[in-house]
This record gives C-alpha cells, structure tokens and sequence, in this order.
C-alpha cells in the first residue's frame, strides 16, 4: 500500500477567454491505508484532480507523489494505481471473467496466478455466479461490482473511484456503500473516492477533502468538518439538513457577521430567547424536521419527533452556544 | 512445346480480337514461332475498351507492345505522338491499294493492313428470296415485309457511321474537298428525310443497338440487317444468310458506300526488337498469314492474290465485303473528322425523334462542329503565372503554418497512427491531382504541351448561351440536380429497407440482406447497359410494364426529364444497397433501452423512428452522405452508358463532359483537365457550404 | 398484420431489385452470346456452357487464366482490405481520440482527395507507379485501391469510434496497458459493425474496379476479373452470355462474403458496456 502527497497541483482548460484554471495550488496527503473523499459540486475540479492522480490527465504544475517519489511522468499504466469509473467502464466485448483477467493477462501474468485472483476477487464482490455473462446481462449493482473486482484484481497501491455509485438507486446506493466501507476495512488500502453526495462523503470516509473551483477549501475528518467547517461554503456543503445561517446581529452576537447553527442543535423550550411560527413539519419517523420563520428568516430546526411543535403555532427555541459557528466578512471561520 | 516457344518470345503482340479472329491470329502465330524460335511472338489479348488509352499511357514509358492491331484512324494521332515506328522498305504490291493508302500519314507508311472492315447488306435466306439491290427497291421490299410484320431492315439507324452510306449514296460527302466538315448539304438532307422515313413507316425499329439488331435478326422479326463482317458471329446455327453489298441508286448509278476502316499492324516506336518485330508483321500482314487468318478467322484480309484462291473466293459471307470495298469510302482520321462525329451523330438523332427538320438540324451539327475547331489558345508566357502560383502558394503555405500554430501540438502517437494513410493519400491521390490541376493550364495537341494559362477556363466559364446544353452552367445544374435527387433517394430507400431489416423477429433476415445487396455486388458496367436495355422504346420492359398498366410506350431517351429519370432510376437502384448496409452499422449501436424508453413513453413506431432513431443514426449517415455526394457528383459509368447525355448531352454531367473532352471529342486533355479543375472547385464549395449548414445546426 | 406488410415490401423490393440481375442470369444460361435485353420469353434451354468457356479461359501457352485472373482478384482485394482497413482504423483511431496539430487539416484532405475526377489523374499516376516500380505489380494496384478506400473508410470509422466511450481506453491505460492495446483489444473488437461496412466497402473498391487495373497491368496473367470480364466487349460486338455468365461468377463472392458479414452488422455490441 501506498501513501499519496499533491504537492501545488494546478491545471488550466483553453476557455473561450484564453486559459481557465480547473485546478488551482492544490496540496493533499492522504496516507497509507487510508480512505480520502473529494468531495464538492460537480465542476469544482474533483474528478480532475483525480484523473491527475491516474496519469488520465497531464499535470501542468506541481506535482504528485506516490510513496514519495514523483510520478507527474509515469505513464497511468506505471503507476500501480486502479480506478472504478462512474460508467463503470466495463469491457462489453469480454465476460465477466475475462473483464478481471484483463488488467493480469495485460501485464502477462501466469494463467494460475491469474486464476487464482479472479477467483478471489469474485469471491470478495459476491459475484462467482455471473463469471460467463457479458456486461449487458447483469444490472447495474452487479456491474458496479465486477468493476470493483476488476480493480481489487490488480492488488494495486492504490484505488481511485469516479463516483461509482452515482447510477445506482438509492437503496442499492446505501448497500453498496456499507459494501465498500466493509472492503476498506477488510483491505486496509489507500483510496481516493470523488462524489458530490455528502452522505457517501460522510459515511465512507476517514477524511474528507472538499472543493471548490479547483481549490481544497477544507481537509479533515467527517467529524472536525462537521463540528469545525472552515468557512460558509464547507458548513454549508456538509450535513442534512442544511445548517442554517443567520446575520450575527439577528441573534445579538458581536465580532462576526454571519452564524452557523446546525439543525440539530435547536431545541424547543417554553422560554427561549426566540420565537418563530412553525410553517411546516416533515415527519421522518424518530426525527422531524421543522421550519420556522423568524421575522423573515427561515430556520430549520431537527428534533426528537414528541418535542415537535404543530404546524401554526408560534415556538419558542433555545440554541447551544458552544455549538454555534462563527464567520467573518469574508465567510471564514472565527476560531 | 507452345509453351517452351513462348517463353523465348522476342515480340509482344497486343490485340482485341474476340473469337474468330482471336483463334486465326493465334494459329498464325504459332505457326510463325513454329518457323522462327529465335523471333517468338507472345500475343497479349486484352479488352478492347480503353485498349488506344492503354497504349498512349505505356508506350512512351517503354512499357508497351512492339507489334500492335488497331483501326486505322488513330493513326494519324500516333504518327504525330511518335509512337509509331515507320515503316521502310516494305514491298506493299500484295496488298489491296486502298487498305494501304488508308495507312499513310505525309508521305510515310505507318503500318500494314491486316484486315478491312466495311459495311454489307445481310438477309434471312428463309424470308427474302430477292433481297433488293436498289435504294428505290427498298420501299416496296419494306411494305411486303411490314405486312408480313416484320422490319425489313434491322441496323444501328442512331448511329452516323451506319448512315454514312446512304449520306454518301446520295452523292453527299463528310468533308469538303478542303478537308473542312460541311453537313448541311442537299445529299445529307436527303439522306436523313430517306432514313426518317423509314422509321416513320414503322419498317425499321427505333433506337437499335449492335445487341438488339443481332437479336430481331436472329429472331426473324427483322429480315434483313446493315452489318459488318464481325455479324457473321452472332448468327445463329440454322439461320441461313445471304450477304451482298449495298443496293445503289437506280438513277445515278451511285452505291451506298459505307465508311472504310483498315485494321493495321502497327510497330512501336519503342520496340526492342524492331526488325523482328517488323519481319514478323510483314509475314502476318503477307499472303502466309493473311491464309490463316483468312482460314481460321474469317477476316476479309487485304492480300489482293487472296481473294482469288479458291477458300475466300467461295466463302459466301466474306466475298460480298471485297465487292463492297470498292464502293467504300476510306475513313479519315484527322481532328475535323474526329469533331464531326459527336454534332452528326447528334444531328441525325434529332430528326430520327422528329424534333429537327434535317435542315436545321445539319446547320446547328455544323456550327458545333465550328466550335469545336475553333482554333486553340495562343501560347502565353509562363512567367506571371509562375509568380502568381508561387505567391499563392506562399501565401497558403504561411496561412496554413499560422493556423497549425494555433491548435496544440498533439502527442506524438498520433502522428504515428495517421503518417502512414496520410503520406499514401499524399502520393497517390494529391501529386497526381496536383498534376492533373497544372495540366489544365496546358493545351495538347496529341504530342506537345502548349502553355495556355487560363484560357481553357475562360474558355468554358466564358460561354453564357444557357440553352445550349454543352453548356458549363447549364452541365452544372443539371448535376447538381442529379447529385440531389440520387443522394436523397438512396438515402430515404436505404434507410427505410434497413429499419424493415432491423427487427429481430423477421424471418428471413439475412436473405432479404443479401438479396437488397445484389445491386452493388454485380459489376455496374453490365448491370446499366441491361437497365438501358429495360428502357428501350420498343422492347423494354419498363414499357412492356406501363404497356400492362394503360399507358402509352414512352420514348425514353428522347425527352431530357424521362432520360434524367431512367439514369436516376438505374443509379438509384446501385446506389441504395451501399446507404444501406451503412444504415444497419448505424442502427447496430443503437442502445435497445433507448427505444424501449420511447415505447414505454407511448411514442407511436412513427415517432419512435422520426424522433429517436433518426436524430441518433444521422451523424453515423454524415460521412457517407458527404462522401456520397461527392462520388455521385462524378458518377460517370451510369450516365455514360444510360442515357449517354440524350438527348442532345442534356443529361451530360460535368464529368461526363470532361470525358468527352479527353477522349471522344479529341484529345484536348488540358481542357478535360480545366473541367476537373472546376468540377473540383464546385465540389469544395459544396462541401465548404455542408460544413458550415452542420456547424449552424449542431 | 405489421409482419406480413413488412413481408409483401421486402418482397416486392426484392422482386424490382432482382429483376434485372435476371436478365443477366439469363444471358449467362442461354447459349447463345447475343443481348436478352429485348425478349421477354423465358423460355430457353439453360446450358453451362459459357460459364464453363469462361472458366476455362487459357492461352496460347496454356496457362490457365482464368485460374490466375480470379487468383490475382482475390489477393488484391483482400490485400486492399487488410491494407486499407491498417491503414483507416489507426488514422481514423488517432483522428478521433487525439487533439493534435494538422488534424483538421488531415480530415480535410481525405474529403478533397475524393473530389478530383480521375479522367485527369489516372496518367500522372502512370508515371508515379513507373517510377516507384510499381508498374506491372499487384502491390502497385493494391496501394492505389486501399489509397482509394481509405478516405471513406476513415469517416466511418472515426465516427464510430467518436461514439465509444473514452473510459473503456482509459481502463486499459490504467490496467497497465498501452495506447496501441487499448486500440487493439477494446476499440477494434467493439467497431466490428464499422469494420464489416468498411471492409466490404474496401473490398468491392478493389474486386470491381476495371480501368487502372487495365492500364497498369500489360500481362493477361496479372489482369484482374474485371478486365477479363472487359474481353468479351470487342469493338463491334459483345459476347453476352460470356459477359454475363463472368459477371455472375464475380458477384459470387461477394454475395458470400456479405453473407458472412452481415451479422457482425447487427448486435449492438457497446450496450451495457457503460452507463447503468
């Protein structure tokens, strides 16, 4: 296994009006056997940082290290990295079988060796009993996994995935997410996993980068991201439903401009400093999420659903203030 | 033992002979090589078509025959291109004098007869016991014979050569004594009126082929026929013949005389072994091998002493041709004669449909055939022409580096990848086009190139008569209009029969596919002459078709929309099965889950097919269409051999015309050359115009 | 109901299709050699014999021509569609995946290259082929056939290779393997429609074409069927049963290897390979 360092990578597309950076000085570790989510919305330059780290695409400045030495040169082929793309990019030509034996029988390896491999991997994505049909006879949840088997066949140093689950359904999505967490923590390699769904960012990743036009606003794990955003737009991307914001003078705060209150860290109480009108309440089961309008600001509240107010009624709230986050005029945290 | 001789062959010998006249010349040459091992000849059989292309093309690059058989009329042509060795001390007594003045060109002799060929009147022993002698016999002979319904002649009535005899049985002539083409003269008016009539009466069939004579004779349904020596293959076992010349005027006492042709041996400039390749000419020309040919071949061979021996003597089918070589007139092969061809042939078919008086019709052949001899450009100076190309292409040059400097260079594989099409393409397509472009500011005249410049452009570009159809502009129309019409058809029919043959669950399938295929695997040169077969006037079975379904016969070729319909059809019909097979690639990719979708939306099969199947498979289509146009445009086969621009080169395409101008109008290839050069700038902007209509559409 | 209607089209357009390819069958039939164009009797006494006079074509030194002639045929169509088909699908690969200096340029002289008429061109490449040697050699003909093909050959394949999905290739990159086993084991085996289209197309170009064959080649023996077929045209008349029998025996094999083709046409080979 490997541990991956971006040292100041940038990158430019031509543009209509000469060059646009897609990647701007960005710097990541991510260390041996661990699990890294880039995450953002989708044309913040993710998957393109990604496919730097293949070799798909050229690297313009800066550089990237695998195991601390540079690899900006190494064909992608060289770098000992596999990759899942999000069309799963399976070989319709080839079965199942041949699909994994492709990437072995490309580096010529013995037939036994390759044998033994496939088989393993099958084994590892539960997928032995489609081993003779061709990508157009499985589903997508079974080729989603044979394009897993077909990078875990490699044994390679490092995997890298496109947003792999963006065509599944959502309850084959959250499946096939645990599947992977499993696989993680059974293999202990390093990953790089790019997707714009925070919920698989959070749930799969031991850190998370995130970005925004070609630039890392913010690295650490789900928790310290959750519990410490380094500005608006990290605070913002992270958590359903989404933390609210508010002008700090709305709730008599000095020395900031703008405060970030989660969802979850309302409570509603007889005397709070607040009140809203209660303008509707979805129901989610043990949870309910409530919408407030206070004055002419919206706030959203989640609670255990017996402390939910009715729809109409005016509340009154309180809120942690260790919980509550702090941003300057220019949106970054105020530690 | 033949083999072992011919492997020391000295002499290569080229020839078309077919038949007959292949197994006596072959016979004579074995019997030759039997006599002189050491001056073996190897006879070359090759196809007739093309075969003076051939030799204008080989000889000068020492790659052609030493000994070769032609018509004499291209002597004249060869003598000058000095690829003809003269011939010197040749005792030419044997021979019959007009067969060996034919083959003098100034004062020097270029060849030696083999063989002549001539005109005769042949008849069905069976149904004409007196065959007629006179021209003034003809009209009675014609009414027994249409009432007994038959025609009483069956020939090739369209064709000039086939008139020239009653043109010269009325005492009319082709050239004036000053060698000048003249026409519009009293005999040739009497001679067509005479030929009109003969159709008019229904007593001779109309738009007669050599394949459609040959058959009514064979038939009975003609009795008799205006043929050459070679009809005597074609006759059927078992039908009894009489040949006699041509009958002649009763009050002049002038004959119908026919149109002389001598097929010549003719030495190579080139030739390795010239004096055996001479000896070995005198011995076939001479009385040994004119015995075999004679003999074996059947060829009325111009050895005087010949025809006294007994096997010619009596040979029915042959002796009436000597008879008829005196009252024959020798072909000329100067370039008057060869641009009177086209506007007289054009001429008689005018009146033949009943759109001209003759009158008319022989003054506008003589103002074309003025034209076609007006003199050529005058030679300019290279000079500015050298400098203006030479800034063009720099300023070209400078443009394109420019342009080239604005895109990124590439990695380098993929120059690897595409190096070696692009330098083949290079070499073999674009020198020879760029050859083929600077040849158009040249002018030939069958030996030297003559630098004009511009003048054979401006000569095209400069004639603005648009009724005339030798028009440019006229010419590009209509191929424009026929491009149009044929992609649009092939492409409709292509596209419908591949969606009919898509569905899985058809049975049969792979059948239809291959049956629809048919049309592209047959070679197009049979396929279209049985399609011009299809549409003949009285014979064919389109009309035999419209016959059944009330309507009336329709002269195909004689209106320029139906001759423009019957080469449209016939392309059309070769063209389809090529959209198809690419339509059924296209169609292959296209995702089963796409039309599932449509369908579960309730889209209708029509707007299954108008809206997700065409917008998917038409950028496939793109290439094909593009490239399509671009060959229709110059499809010169189907319009060649269909329709042959009837009437009166209307439905000529350019190239087509440039055709003509390389090869059957005179060798004016620089002019050829300057047609392609334009046919090459009207496609660029066609395809300059499709660029940018897909980039607006995109 | 719909199957029968597609059914009584198919047929009829079979029928109009095939109706004048009969008359050739017929011409081929019929002992006689005169033209059948004018009888619409099919009443005749069907005879092997010109296509066995056809077959049996020798020469004077008792070589076998017609052997060699459908021998020489043969090689170079399938020399032009090896060589055409090398040629097309990597240029038409590097067209379509690579971004590069002089690749509009390139796309557009294989369009011109179409466009010139080659009533002008046939002489200047006379002479080229004599200077390179060529003259006289099947390489030569084989070289100006696939040069002929090529262009075509590369729209349609690069258009169906603009249509594959570029992670498939990349796949490969990142298997370990190189830009040329991309091409070879992915793209390639998943263009075998456009490869069919492309192949027949480079074949048929080579297997009918009569006037260079003619020009280039002074040997009967290194004549093409074409201009074997070209033979039974003499000056005044033709040989039509020979002609039309030699022409059915060439479109033969082309109808087999269509037949054999037709069903790398079909299949839809790319679906599933991407997207869910």
């Amino acid at each position: 296994m490997a541990a991956v360092a971006i040292r100041g990578l940038g990158k430019d597309a031509a543009g209509q009006e000469g060059l646009i950076p897609i990647l701007h000085n960005v710097s990541l570790d991510v260390a041996d056997g661990e699990l890294l989510v880039l995450v953002g919305p989708s044309g913040c330059g993710k998957s393109t940082l990604l496919r730097c780290v293949a070799g798909l695409e050229s690297i313009e400045r800066g550089e990237v290290q695998l195991d601390g030495r540079r690899i900006n040169e190494l064909a992608p082929g060289a770098r000992d990295v596999a990759m899942v793309f999000q069309s799963y990019a399976l070989y319709p030509h080839l079965t199942v079988r041949e699909n994994l034996a492709f990437p072995l029988r490309l580096r010529k390896e013995p037939e036994s060796e390759i044998a033994a491999r496939v088989a393993e991997a099958l084994e590892l994505t539960g997928i032995s009993a489609l081993v003779d049909r061709r990508p157009s006879q499985l589903s997508g949840g079974q080729r989603q996994r044979v394009a897993i088997g077909r990078a875990l066949v490699r044994r390679p140093r490092l995997f890298l995935f496109d947003e792999p689950l963006s065509n599944l359904d959502a309850s084959l999505r959250a499946r096939m997410r645990v599947e992977l967490k499993r696989l993680h923590a059974r293999l202990r390699a390093t990953m790089i996993y790019v997707t714009h769904d925070q919920v698989e960012a959070m749930t799969l990743a031991d850190r998370i980068a995130v970005m925004r036009s070609g630039q890392v606003e913010q690295v650490g794990t789900p928790r310290e991201l959750y519990d410490r955003p380094a500005n608006l737009f990290v605070a913002r991307f992270l958590g359903t439903p989404e933390i609210n914001l508010v002008p700090a003078e709305a709730l008599g705060v000095v020395g900031a401009t703008t405060l970030g209150l989660r969802p979850e860290d309302i409570y509603f109480e007889d005397r709070g400093p607040l009140a809203g009108t209660v303008e509707l309440v979805e129901e989610l089961g043990r949870t309910s999420i409530v919408h407030l309008l206070v004055g002419d600001q919206r706030i959203v509240a989640l609670v255990e659903s017996p402390q939910a107010p009715q729809p109409g009624v005016v509340a009154s709230f309180r809120w942690d203030p260790e919980r509550l986050h702090r941003f300057d005029q220019h949106e970054q945290r105020i530690a | 033992m033949i083999g072992t001789l011919l492997l020391a062959a000295q002499v290569v010998l080229w020839h078309s002979y077919r038949e007959d006249e292949q197994r006596g010349l072959e016979a004579a040459v074995v019997q030759w090589n039997r006599g002189h091992p050491d001056q073996a000849v190897d006879p070359v059989a090759v196809p007739h078509d093309g075969f003076a292309y051939k030799i204008e093309a080989a000889i000068p690059h020492g790659q052609g025959p030493d000994v070769w058989i032609f018509a004499h009329e291209r002597i004249a042509d060869w003598s000058h291109a000095q690829l003809l060795m003269p011939l010197s001390g040749v005792d030419t007594q044997p021979f019959l004098p007009a067969t060996v003045e034919s083959l003098r060109q100034g004062g020097q002799l270029y060849g030696l007869p083999l063989a002549f060929k001539t005109l005769a009147l042949y008849c069905r022993s069976d149904l004409v016991p007196k065959p007629p002698t006179t021209i003034d016999e003809i009209d009675p002979f014609c009414r027994a014979q249409r009432s007994a319904g038959r025609f009483c002649l069956a020939y090739e009535a369209a064709s000039f050569y086939h008139h020239a005899p009653w043109l010269h049985g009325e005492g009319g002539t082709i050239l004036d004594p000053t060698g000048r083409p003249h026409l519009a003269t009293a005999p040739a008016v009497r001679s067509l009126r005479f030929v009109r009539k003969l159709v008019e009466q229904g007593w001779i069939p109309e738009e007669t082929t050599g394949a459609l004579v040959g058959e009514l004779f064979n038939q009975g349904r003609a009795a008799c026929t205006i043929n050459g020596p070679w009809f005597r293959g074609e006759i059927q076992a078992g039908v009894a013949v009489t040949v006699l010349p041509l009958p002649k005027h009763l009050a002049t006492g002038v004959r119908a005389a026919p149109l002389l042709t001598v097929e010549a041996g003719l030495v190579s400039a080139q030739a390795q072994r010239p004096e055996a390749a001479l000896a070995f000419l005198v011995w076939l020309a001479g009385p040994e091998g004119a015995r075999v040919r004679a003999r074996i071949g059947h060829q009325p061979v111009a050895v005087s002493r010949l025809w006294e021996e007994p096997e010619l003597a009596s040979d029915p089918l042959l002796t009436p041709f000597r008879a008829q070589l005196d009252a024959s007139v020798p072909m000329v092969s100067s370039p008057a004669m060869r641009a009177t061809w086209e506007p007289a042939q054009q001429a008689l078919r005018r009146v033949l449909r009943g759109a001209f008086e003759p009158e008319a019709a022989l003054r506008d052949a003589d103002r074309q055939i003025a034209l076609a001899l007006a003199p050529r450009p005058r030679s300019v100076s290279p000079i500015p022409y050298v400098w203006i190309g030479g800034a063009g292409a720099l300023a070209l040059l400078l443009w394109a580096v420019r342009r080239m400097r604005l895109s990124p260079r590439g990695p380098a594989i993929a120059y690897a990848y595409l190096a070696p099409s692009l330098l083949a393409l290079l070499l073999l397509a674009l020198v020879p086009f760029a050859v083929g472009a600077g040849i158009s500011l040249f002018d030939y005249d069958g030996a030297t190139w003559r630098f004009v410049g511009g003048a054979q452009f401006r000569q095209i570009l400069a004639n603005h008569d648009l009724g005339d159809p030798l028009n440019f502009y006229f010419t590009l129309a209509i191929t424009l209009l026929w491009t149009f019409a044929n992609v649009t058809l092939h492409v409709a029919i292509g596209v419908l029969l591949a969606l009919l043959l898509r569905d899985p669950w058809l049975r049969l399938r792979g059948l239809y596919r291959v049956l629809l295929v048919v049309p592209w695997a047959v070679p197009n040169y049979i396929t279209a002459l049985i399609w011009k077969g299809m549409f003949h006037r009285q014979f064919g079975a389109i009309n035999h078709l419209l016959a059944v379904l009330g309507i009336a016969p329709v002269s195909w070729f004689s209106h320029f929309w139906t001759a423009f319909t019957a080469n449209l059809v016939t392309n059309v019909w070769l063209g389809f099965p090529f959209m198809m097979v690419v339509t059924l690639g296209a169609l292959a990719r296209l995702p089963r889950e796409l039309e599932e979708a449509a369908l579960l939306d309730g889209a209708s099969r029509g707007q299954l097919v108008r809206r997700i199947i065409l917008p998917f498979i038409a950028p496939q289509l793109v290439p094909a269409v593009v490239l399509g146009a671009v060959w229709t445009f110059n499809m010169f086969n189907v319009v060649f051999l269909v329709s042959s621009g009837e009437p009166d080169g209307a439905t000529d395409i350019l190239v087509s015309q440039a055709y003509r101008w390389a090869f059957t109008r005179g060798h004016r290839y620089g002019y050829a050359a300057a047609f392609a050069v334009l046919i090459f700038v009207v496609l660029w902007l066609q395809s300059r115009w499709v660029r940018r209509f897909q980039r607006e559409t995109a | 109901m719909r199957r029968i209607a597609v059914h009584s089209i198919l047929i009829a357009v079979s029928i109009g299709v095939l109706y004048p390819v009969l008359w050739v069958v017929k011409m081929a039939f019929t002992p006689s050699q005169t033209f059948a164009g004018a009888s619409t009797s099919w009443n005749f006494h069907p005879t092997l014999a010109n296509f066995h006079d056809v077959v049996s074509s020798h020469d004077l030194a008792g070589r076998w021509l017609f052997g060699r002639q459908l021998a020489n045929s043969i090689v170079v169509a399938f020399a032009v569609t090896f060589v055409g088909l090398t040629l097309s699908t990597s240029a038409a690969y590097a067209l379509s995946r690579f971004r590069f200096r002089g690749r509009e340029a390139s796309l557009r002289a294989f369009l011109i290259s179409q466009m010139f008429p080659g009533v002008v061109t046939s002489i200047p490449l006379y002479v080229l082929l004599d200077r390179l040697g060529l003259l006289n050699h099947l390489a030569g003909l084989v070289l100006v056939y696939a040069t002929t093909a090529v262009p075509f050959c590369v729209f349609m394949l690069k258009g169906y290779f603009d249509s594959l999905p570029r992670e498939l290739e990349e796949a490969v990159l990142l298997d370990g393997g190189t830009h040329f086993d991309a091409f070879w084991r992915v793209a390639l085996p998943l263009a075998r429609p456009a490869l069919a289209v492309t192949a027949l197309f480079s074949f048929l170009t080579a297997w009918n074409e009569f006037i260079l064959a003619y020009i280039f080649m002074s040997q009967p023996t290194a004549f093409t069927l074409p201009v074997a077929i070209q033979r039974y045209v003499g000056e005044y008349t033709t040989e039509w049963g020979h002609f039309a029998a030699a022409a059915i025996l060439v479109s033969l094999p082309v109808m087999v290897l269509f037949f054999a083709l037709q069903k790398h046409l079909v299949g839809g080979l790319t679906a599933g390979g991407i997207k869910g």
